[in-house]
């Protein structure tokens, strides 16, 4: 057994598992805390210095699709020129219907902005449970839902993604109501979505409220519907609008 | 870092790789912020399934490549207890 040097392998597993079971006691939190003080500019430093080098090589792709998208660009611009004016009209209209029937606005939540220290099957957030993060919390950036926080530390959390495949995200589409779970890294399934509703390509998938998640938050856009006539349930596609690999600063919702 | 691990395994010393695997382990839950411990437990084990196999048969490169791609499949449903 000494090719195996099983006493050194013994010990080094009972020092991973009293590491292990400590942390889950939350006993190690001071020692992660101050750790934290010189890996948090690490971490910072290497998601800054791969984002520079994504932004350098960029320009490879960009000369073949980059006219096509700027075009598209354009054109979504001039549509949500004119839907910003058709929904001041609205904002205005709601308001005076809320003064005259005495209801008064939602309360507003406080969102904590939070640096993004990695990103990959999950996002490593420079904000802990010493800034007043708690498990559970939804993460948004630009009313795009990102995830909900899974784990805390004390100076940073994790965010688990709506792609996680662990992840059930409550959703609407229109009228109709389903689950949205992760595929790995193949984007994100429409799921309990009865074959008689109607769906269409490109609609905007929100988050309907359940599950302690805010409400209509966007999560992605419809995909591919595939329809089999026979099956109780469609099987759709979801889009995430947000490219997670360029995110930097998003924010934290507290109650 | 399994590739690493399975690299270093080539040469003989079997204690230093362990304690490699150790302080990588540790030190790569600190920056990921997975749960303290849980990348060291599973570096010693992957590094004492090639030590056992040493034992028996010629490890080589070919092998460095088998046993990261076993492992890495592996880690992809252990992940979810990494939190």
């Amino acid at each position: 057994m000494k090719a195996l040097e099983l006493r050194t392998f013994l010990v080094l597993l009972l020092f991973s598992f009293v590491f292990f079971a400590a942390d889950k006691q939350k006993l190690l939190d001071p020692v992660k805390s101050v750790t934290s003080i010189v890996i948090m500019p690490v971490q910072y430093s290497l998601y800054s210095g791969q984002q520079g080098l994504k932004e350098i090589f960029s320009f490879l792709t960009f000369w073949r699709s980059g006219e096509a998208r700027i075009k598209n660009l354009e054109q979504r611009n001039l549509e949500l020129i004119s839907y910003e004016q058709l929904s001041k009209t609205l904002s205005k209209e709601n308001e005076i219907l809320r003064k005259q029937m005495g209801v008064s606005q939602n309360i507003a939540q406080k969102s904590l902005p939070a640096t993004v220290l990695f990103s990959g099957s999950y996002l490593l957030l420079a904000l802990g449970a010493d800034d007043g993060v708690k498990i559970g919390q939804s993460v948004t950036v630009f009313d795009n839902y990102l995830g909900r926080i899974i784990k805390v530390n004390p100076k940073t959390s994790i965010v688990q993604l709506p792609s996680d495949p662990q992840a059930k995200t409550p959703v609407k589409v229109k009228q109709a109501r389903g689950l949205v779970t992760g595929q790995f890294n193949f984007g994100m399934s429409l799921e309990k979505i009865a074959i008689n509703e109607e769906i269409n390509a490109d609609d905007i998938v929100l988050t309907s409220g359940e599950g302690d998640i805010q409400p209509n938050l966007i999560v992605g856009k419809v995909g591919k519907i595939e329809k089999v006539e026979t099956d109780l349930f469609q099987k759709v596609t979801v889009l995430s609008l947000v490219n997670f690999d360029e995110l930097t600063t998003v924010f934290v919702i507290t109650p | 870092m399994l590739i690493i691990l399975a690299l270093l395994a080539l040469k003989d010393n079997i204690t230093q790789l362990y304690l490699f695997a150790f302080g990588l382990g540790i030190l790569s839950d600190l920056v990921m912020g997975g749960s303290l411990g849980f990348s060291a437990v599973f570096n010693l084990f992957f590094v004492f399934m090639i030590s056992l196999f040493k034992m028996r048969f010629v490890y080589n490169f070919r092998w460095v490549i088998l046993f990261t791609v076993i492992f890495q499949i592996i880690w992809l449903y252990a992940w979810r207890f990494y939190f």
